[in-house]
């Protein structure tokens, strides 16, 4: 037992390494990437999400390309195209920030889905509802479907959030050193103590992820949960569609599956 | 049907993104540095004593401090880009980074990629490290199990080198850095390590005693030179003439005693300096005379 | 025309030369063989979990819950890197030198790990799915007087299996996808080709674009066949209504 205490005196180490001196490391760089990237994949995820429940037929496919291409390609490949693709388009990002990049991509395409899931659960009438009491497209989107959507996202998102932040941890390929690359630098200063290191490793993931995973399930309970597998690709809203096309040009766009 | 055209639509135009590359003509990097006043360097942060992170969470080692003198010398600021050893000559490719200094050893196929400032400043050579007694010479590698790292050339080199002696083919691996390599080695994992002798014996630390290489021997040259793009001798020029002015005026010596000498941090028993051959020239390092 | 000004002169050659072919082609066949045992051991632990977590008896179900617990608060990556350079250390007898003389050592950890890593998500699922089957069902089960393991195997997993095809072929997709993650411990499969290619050639473009488009293709082709299953075991009420009028 006394060779995990000597690793709990790394402590400071394996939470955010030699912060403020020097770069931020560790456990708290995982955070810290999970919430950067989801956090700009939500804007991205609301506008793709919205994209791809729309009628108009260039909107739709598109996002829909893009996501699925994105959720079946794997994160490691994402990773990989953003560490060597950026520099060859001109864009000098340091390795932080690359990997902000590919985490964004990713959680964007899953979080569409979430707000897909979400829009398409709000019930079909509520928009003609809202639009018979006076309200504009905008205020009934703002102050009607909106709310109701997000109160179904959220334990979708407390538990996206979850499988993130384990995510994170793949990016220590490319050499960030976040918790794993941490651990493993440590092991290697003192092989005989490896399995003390990884045990720290696994509990500074372990209670994070634990805390997220009760949020989500006390949420569920209390919003319930979205049935994912029910949706398919194909259907779409035009009621969620926030301007209307003139009839002209929407018959021309729009596909015939349209309720 | 629309849709399927649609799709081909897209397919198109992402192939149309990917095919069209341009050749850049560009203005001297020498010209765009000197206005800009910051070289990009590349450095890599997990090979000691070349250049590493040490406790402080700093950049390191004698690389670092090379690449330092000639920014100095150069009159220009060092914005330091993290490379590794996948990455370091695709970013001097793509020219992301004006300079490196991350050991890469001249080789045909990167030349290919890249070019080297003259002469090589620092001379060593690929090891196979092993626990020591466990092989007598190369020859016994034959079958065996060994570890590289990745963007290492002795992926390649090293079962070429090891067919000359035996018919019997190795197993090859490759990690991520030279610090898994050796822990798997510590561990069992593989029966020896081929990596450049310096760096070897500064990654294995104070467990070196218990390592050797195997057979004594240097088996490939490891000539570090500092990497910079392709096709612009106005800045390959430069570079050479201020590491052979940092030759001539002692900074360089000073930098290698400060790592390498009797005193340094890792005493190194070969000289790794850049020199011409003894019995022709005497002692004389590798300058280009006025 | 040019959309983007790229810094990079494809050579499509590249994959197509020994010896990347040979990796990749390895590469391919190991990233299918080990998403295909993984899918499969992970299967089976999975169920037998969730089996002991639907468990009455303390015994079985508080481990249960325990293992899952643990596994699924913590990342893939970690358990591959775990069974690599730990799991050999801490086994005893000497057993960790035995697992070293494999052949392929890497790929095991690989296997391993990744089995661990989905077993807990699959048990989940397969939980979910038991649950979900009515009580009314194994009532009338066991009045007909089936015992345990009849109802088992004619009854409940049959109902379970249906309900959660769906969401365990999302699963077995994302096991796929992270096999890719074996690169980390040196197992030669596809993205380490592609990676081994990049380290070689310095371009690395063509052939992460290639696996890439592997990768996708693949995910692709599941998806459909769930679908294609999903639609064959359906029960097709509309049919045992008639029958019944």
């Amino acid at each position: 037992m006394d060779f995990f205490i000597e690793q709990l005196a790394n402590w400071k180490f394996y939470l955010f390494g030699t912060y403020p001196s020097g770069p931020l490391t560790g456990l708290a760089l995982n955070i810290v990437l999970a919430l950067l990237s989801i956090s700009i994949g939500f804007f991205f995820g609301v506008v793709l999400g919205l994209g791809r429940v729309s009628c108009r037929r260039y909107v739709k496919y598109p996002c829909s390309i893009f996501i699925d291409v994105v959720r079946s390609t794997p994160l490691l490949m994402i990773i990989f195209w953003a560490y060597f693709m950026l520099p060859v388009m001109g864009m000098q990002l340091s390795l932080f920030w690359c990997s902000v990049v590919s985490l964004t991509v990713y959680a964007t395409a899953y979080q569409a889905e979430i707000v897909r899931a979400g829009f398409l659960a709000v019930p079909f009438g509520q928009m003609d509802a809202a639009l018979s009491t006076g309200m504009s497209r905008f205020q009934a989107l703002m102050y009607v479907i909106l709310p109701q959507a997000f109160r179904m996202m959220l334990p979708s998102f407390v538990s996206f959030f979850n499988s993130m932040f384990k995510n994170t941890s793949t990016v220590y390929i490319i050499g960030v050193v976040e918790l794993t690359r941490t651990g493993i630098i440590i092991s290697q200063l003192k092989p005989n103590r490896i399995f003390a290191s990884y045990m720290v490793m696994a509990i500074g993931f372990w209670v994070v992820c634990y805390t997220l995973s009760h949020a989500a399930e006390v949420l569920e309970k209390k919003v319930g949960v979205i049935d994912y597998e029910a949706y398919k690709p194909e259907i779409c809203r035009q009621d969620l569609v926030l301007f209307p096309l003139p009839n002209v040009v929407k018959n021309m766009l729009v596909s015939n599956k349209c309720k | 049907m629309k849709r399927s055209v649609f799709v081909l639509l897209c397919a198109v135009l992402l192939l149309m993104s990917f095919i069209s590359s341009a050749a850049i003509a560009e203005e001297s990097i020498l010209d765009k540095v000197t206005k800009a006043g910051v070289v990009r360097l590349g450095s890599n942060n997990d090979t000691p004593p070349m250049n590493f992170i040490d406790e402080k969470g700093e950049w390191t080692g004698f690389e670092i401090d090379l690449g330092n003198a000639v920014a100095e010398k150069l009159g220009v600021k060092v914005e330091r880009v993290l490379v590794n050893n996948k990455t370091r000559i695709a970013f001097l490719a793509n020219r992301s980074i004006e300079m490196c200094l991350a050991n890469i050893s001249h080789t045909r196929s990167r030349d290919e990629q890249m070019d080297y400032a003259e002469p090589s400043y620092f001379w060593t050579g690929k090891i196979f490290y092993a626990k020591k007694g466990k092989f007598k010479s190369i020859k016994d590698l034959g079958g065996k199990k060994i570890g590289v790292d990745q963007g290492s050339n002795a992926f390649i080199a090293a079962p070429q080198e090891i067919a000359k002696h035996t018919s019997k083919a190795p197993e090859m691996l490759s990690f991520q850095n030279s610090a898994e390599g050796f822990l798997a080695l510590k561990q069992g994992k593989i029966d020896a390590y081929s990596q450049d002798a310096q760096i070897m014996a500064a990654v294995a630390g104070n467990l070196a005693e218990e390592y050797e290489a195997v057979g004594g021997m240097i088996w490939s040259p490891g000539l570090y030179g500092i990497g910079v793009p392709a096709d612009d001798s106005k800045w390959k020029d430069k570079i050479s003439f201020v590491l052979q002015d940092l030759l001539k005026d002692g900074t360089y010596e000073k930098i290698y005693q400060k790592w390498f000498g009797p005193k340094g941090k890792y005493p190194l028993p070969i000289n790794a300096r850049p020199r011409l051959p003894k019995d022709t020239f005497g002692d004389m390092l590798y300058i280009w005379p006025d | 025309m040019k959309f983007l000004n790229l810094r990079y002169d494809f050579d499509w050659g590249i994959p197509f030369r020994e010896p990347f072919l040979g990796w990749l082609i390895t590469g391919v066949e190991l990233t299918i063989l080990i998403a295909a045992v993984t899918a499969i051991t992970s299967l089976f632990i999975g169920t037998i979990v969730a089996m002991l977590r639907c468990s009455r008896f303390k015994i079985f179900n508080i481990p249960a819950k325990i293992y899952v617990e643990i596994v699924r608060n913590i990342p893939g990556l970690f358990w591959l890197l775990f069974f690599y350079f730990v799991f050999p250390e801490i086994l005893p007898f000497g057993l960790g030198d035995t697992l070293h003389e494999f052949v392929k050592y890497s790929v095991v950890a690989g296997i391993l790990g990744l089995t661990v890593d989905n077993s807990a998500y699959v048990s989940d699922i397969v939980r979910t799915g038991l649950l979900s089957v009515p009580r009314g069902h194994i009532e009338a089960a066991v009045s007909t007087g089936l015992n345990r393991f009849q109802q088992f195997r004619h009854i409940i997993m049959p109902e379970a299996f249906r309900t959660i095809l769906p969401p365990l072929g999302s699963r077995m997709i994302h096991n796929f996808k992270n096999s890719s993650l074996c690169m980390a411990i040196t197992a030669p499969e596809l993205t380490w080709a592609t990676q081994q290619v990049e380290s070689i050639t310095f371009r690395g473009l063509e052939v992460t674009f290639l696996a890439t488009v592997f990768y996708i293709v693949l995910s692709l082709i599941m998806a459909a066949l769930i679908i294609k299953l999903e639609t064959h075991f359906k029960i097709d009420l509309t049919s045992i209504k008639e029958q019944k009028t």
